[in-house]
This record gives structure tokens, C-alpha cells and sequence, in this order.
């Protein structure tokens, strides 16, 4: 923070010529998007069309989808969109990350929301109340749906080791497969091969660090008005994302 | 090419450069350095010429952080998921970097000047010995140096630090040296091979995954993705960076705020963590007089 005033004007004078240019380039995807809701226009259909198709071609779908909230407060409605679109998708695993627990909280807010748009065969299996059994044998479509916040993560982590300080286990037998697979019995999910994020900037919040490890992760500026053919959009990009593990 | 390369911005760059540290400027910056093999493909060189670029990239890049005053500066080297690779690549891999960490005692006192202090993290058990001979000799000799840190993500995946991370707690526990109810996050931070979490997170070349990478330490770190592949990152993709870190500074902060409730290390964990650090440095001077 040092050099003289001149430099420290043009520091602002950068800074705020860049929110003026964020300000109307907003305003003006916001108008765009109210225009495209008003004429439901034929482009946004052909393109849902075409990306539904290259979907299916690519067949590469994320079997967890993680949706991290970022600073956003959650909106019920356009979280339960989410899930409609991933029982559409076939993807099986939906997991949202919000790092206060405010969805857990208000776990039952979210089912209301869901439950009136499901249709009549669709089922959702939660995996937060504690003790609710996997139960097998439905018709129709799936999905199972976890609502996660920071005590998942590095809190369970911790958890572990002290468990591990208490159980007869020898040191050499914690080996990354050992540690993967307690976590994973805590964790209860695979790890998401795709994250959509919220927000301008990404940052994980702490998200459970040890499942991020090869999570392909996208941006979106908000989850409020978050539309059908943006998530078309995003899978699109994941199909396309190529992992080479090393290699 | 050197580790300390001299500085070759313009006149403008430099003046960019003072008007963005007019704002805040991330303290330690991680790097995933990404697309060298595809550089060497679309240039149509070999491989090795690749790394090669990918090398001197760093040198400038570290000149660049010297110039912002980004005191730590975390690269992601080799992966021991990179040990996967064909014989050919990973021995050519391992050649580079006997000779620039070789090369590291020719520049001993540029380093001493710049107070450049070189760490390895990651499990060098799995490198050959005379490599981990040269990288131990290496972290000793500039051991001392605190002006800016260079931590070297060698032999490294984050799932493996976390794991060591978990063995030497539970196996400090087994023997009675920290009680059951001092293990908690902070400590388990604590007996990773990082000293800082980063500010800012750079990964190249348009992916957008972490690959296995500081995944415990980049929780609150700014995540910067980009398209430009490792070689041909130039100044200006570093500055529009950190232009973003600006613009995301507030929310950040506001995030640590939030957190300021950490424990207080007891003397009983202290004496712990030094006498780990302690081995630690013993282990490395077992290396370095193999």
C-alpha cells in the first residue's frame, strides 16, 4: 500500500470504471433474459434442443452433481428446479453445499418445494434425516438428495483421526483407501464429478475438501432465475471436460 | 534458465503494477501450472520441451510475484499420480529437475540476496535417492531465508498429505503425547506439510478441477481458472488475477471474519508440533547425507 496519490487515484478510478461496466453488462442480461421469458423465444427451444442432443451423443452425466450455494441465501424454488432437472438428466446423486447449514435448517421448506413439482412417479430419497432407510424397489424415476455444510468436511476429518486414536488400528494400515473409505461411509455420497457454483468468484467455503479432489467445477453468476437451458448448458461443458488422471 | 531470473517488465507493466498494489494483494498465491505437454503439441516440439518452457515460465512468474511483494508462492510440480505417465516421461521429468534443483546450489547466493526460501512438500520417499539427496540439500541450505517462500509441489497429491497428516496425530495419540480432545481441524492444518493457507489459487490451461491439490488448504482461497496454457502465461494473465482477487476481496474478508473464533493452541500441542517440525528437519539431513 505504499507508492503516491497518483497511483492510488487510478486505483479507484479502475476499480469503479469495472463496476459500472459489471453494473450495465448485468442490467442488461437481465433485461435480455426478462425479453427471452417474454417470447419464450424460438432460438432459446432449437438450442435446448441441440443441447439436449449432444447430451445424450456425448453420454457423459455426472452420477453426484454438488450445487454450492457460495454466499447466496438459498431460494427454495429455484433449488427444487434443480432437482426436476436432474431427475430429467438421470443424474442420481444432488448434493447442495451451503457452509452456515441454512438448508439443513430448513430442510422442510425444500421438500414442500419439491414434493409440488414432482410428478407422480418420481421419488426422492433423503439422506439427511437421520435413520431413513434406502428403500429399493420403486417405479419410476429417482433420486437421492443430501444437504451438506461444513461439519461434513474438515470437521469429520478430524472426527476420524480421533477415532482412529481410540480404535485398535495400527498406523500402517492408514492408507489413502483406508481413509477414503471411512469418509466415505460418513459422506454416504460419491464424489461429485461435477460442481455448479454460485456466484461471481469461487471459493470453496470449505467444502468437504477430501471429495473435491477431481471435481469438474462451473459458475454460475446467481441460482436465483437459473434456468433449464443454462443447466443444459453447463452439462454440456462437463460433458466435454476430459480427465487424465495423472496421465 | 535460472531460478531467479531478472526482471524484464516495461515501463507500463510496472506501472500497472503499482496502481493494483494500491488494493490488496494476496499474500501467498498457488499455482497449478498446467499445459505444457499441450504447448509442446500445438508447437509441435517434444514433450521435454515442454516442462523445459514450463520451467522458465516459473522463474518469470516468481520475478512477477517478487515485483507485487506476493510473499509465498506454491507451484504444483509433479503429482504421484505423474509416476503413471510413460517411463520415458516421468525419467525426463525427473532429469529436469535433478538439474535446476543442481542448479539451485550454483545460484546459492541470488537466492541469499532475494531471501528466497526453497521447499518440497509432498512424500519423497517415492523419489529415487539421489533426487531426494539433491532436494533435501537444497530445502536445507535455504532453510533460513524468510523474505519470500517458494513451496515446490514435488512427488505431492493433497489426499496423501492428509493421510500423513492423520497418521502422525493418531500415532502421537497411541503414545500419550496429545489427549483425544486436542484433535481437531486446527491440528490436523497444523501437521500438513504447508506452513500458509493460499490467497488466490491459479490453475491454467482451462481446466477446472483441483487434481488432488492443496484441497485442504485452498478452502477459503480465491479460485481463478484460465484458459491460457502454462508457457505462454504472461504477465497480464497474472495481473487479471489479482484485478480478481480485488474484486472479490470484500466478500473474502467478510468470510474470515466469520471465522475468527480459533482455538488457542496449549502448550501440550505446542510441544508436539515442535517436536514434529523437529523430525522433520532430522529427516531431511538423513536425506541429505545419504
Amino acid at each position: 500500500m505504499s507508492s503516491g496519490p497518483l497511483y492510488k487515484v487510478l486505483y479507484v478510478l479502475v476499480h469503479s470504471i469495472f463496476t459500472v461496466y459489471e453494473w450495465i453488462t448485468d442490467a442488461l442480461e437481465r433485461i435480455g433474459s426478462v425479453f427471452v421469458d417474454f417470447c419464450h423465444g424460438f432460438f432459446n427451444i432449437q438450442r435446448r434442443n441441440y443441447l439436449k442432443n449432444e447430451i445424450a451423443k456425448k453420454n457423459k452425466i455426472p452420477k453426484h452433481l454438488t450445487v454450492l450455494l457460495g454466499r447466496e441465501e438459498p431460494s427454495f424454488q429455484d433449488l427444487a428446479n434443480i432437482v426436476l432437472w436432474c431427475l430429467a438428466s438421470r443424474i442420481v446423486f444432488l448434493s447442495f453445499y451451503d457452509h452456515r447449514g441454512i438448508l439443513k435448517k430448513h430442510q422442510d421448506k425444500l421438500e414442500k418445494e419439491i414434493s409440488k413439482k414432482l410428478q407422480h412417479n418420481d421419488h426422492v430419497i433423503w439422506h439427511n434425516i437421520p435413520g431413513s432407510t434406502y428403500k429399493n424397489g420403486f417405479v419410476g424415476r429417482k433420486i437421492h438428495i443430501k444437504l451438506l455444510s461444513q461439519d461434513n468436511g474438515k470437521t469429520s476429518i478430524a472426527n476420524l483421526a480421533q477415532r482412529l486414536s481410540k480404535s485398535e488400528s495400527e498406523i500402517s494400515d492408514i492408507s489413502i483407501p483406508f481413509v477414503d473409505h471411512a469418509l466415505q461411509k460418513d459422506f454416504e455420497f460419491p464424489d461429485p464429478e461435477m460442481g455448479i457454483s454460485c456466484g461471481k468468484y469461487l471459493s470453496f467455503i470449505n467444502y468437504p475438501p477430501w471429495q473435491i479432489r477431481v471435481t469438474e467445477f462451473l459458475s454460475i453468476k446467481s441460482h436465483y432465475r437459473f434456468r433449464y437451458r443454462t443447466f443444459l448448458e453447463l452439462l454440456y461443458v462437463y460433458g466435454r471436460c476430459e480427465q487424465r488422471l495423472g496421465k | 534458465m535460472s531460478w531467479i531470473a531478472d526482471n524484464s517488465l516495461t515501463t507500463f507493466q510496472k506501472f500497472c503494477i503499482k496502481i493494483l498494489k494500491c488494493g490488496p494483494i494476496p499474500e501467498h498465491v498457488a499455482i497449478i501450472m498446467d499445459g505444457n505437454r499441450r504447448y509442446a503439441q500445438k508447437q509441435h516440439v517434444e514433450k521435454a520441451e515442454g516442462h523445459s518452457k514450463g520451467f522458465d515460465k516459473l522463474s518469470d512468474c516468481l520475478s512477477w510475484c517478487r515485483e507485487l511483494e506476493v510473499k509465498e508462492v506454491t507451484v504444483y510440480a509433479f503429482s504421484i499420480e505423474n509416476f503413471k505417465r510413460s517411463k520415458e516421461e516421468v525419467d525426463q521429468l525427473m532429469q529436469l529437475a535433478r538439474e535446476k534443483f543442481a542448479r539451485l546450489f550454483e545460484e546459492q547466493d541470488k537466492l541469499n540476496e532475494h531471501g528466497v526460501c526453497i521447499r518440497v512438500i509432498g512424500n519423497l520417499a517415492l523419489l529415487p535417492e539421489d533426487l531426494r539427496k539433491l532436494i533435501a540439500k537444497a530445502m536445507l541450505m535455504t532453510e533460513h531465508n524468510n523474505k519470500a517462500i517458494l513451496n515446490v509441489a514435488f512427488s505431492y497429491t493433497s489426499r496423501d498429505e492428509i493421510t500423513n497428516s492423520i497418521q502422525t496425530i493418531v500415532e502421537a495419540a497411541k503414545q500419550g503425547k496429545i489427549e483425544l480432545d486436542e484433535i481437531s481441524e486446527e491440528l490436523i492444518s497444523q501437521c500438513l506439510y504447508t506452513k500458509s493457507n493460499p490467497d488466490l489459487l491459479v490453475r491454467t490451461s482451462g481446466e477446472v478441477r483441483l487434481s488432488d491439490f492443496l484441497l485442504w488448504q485452498t478452502s477459503d482461497s480465491q479460485i481463478h481458472f484460465t484458459d491460457v496454457l502454462w508457457p505462454e502465461f504472461g504477465i497480464w494473465h497474472l495481473l487479471g488475477g489479482i484485478f480478481k482477487y480485488q474484486r472479490a476481496h470484500k466478500q473474502i474478508f467478510k468470510l474470515q471474519e466469520e471465522e475468527t473464533s480459533r482455538e488457542v493452541v496449549n502448550e501440550n500441542v505446542k510441544l508436539f508440533l515442535n517436536e514434529l517440525s523437529e523430525r522433520r528437519l532430522r529427516q531431511l539431513e538423513i536425506y541429505a547425507n545419504a
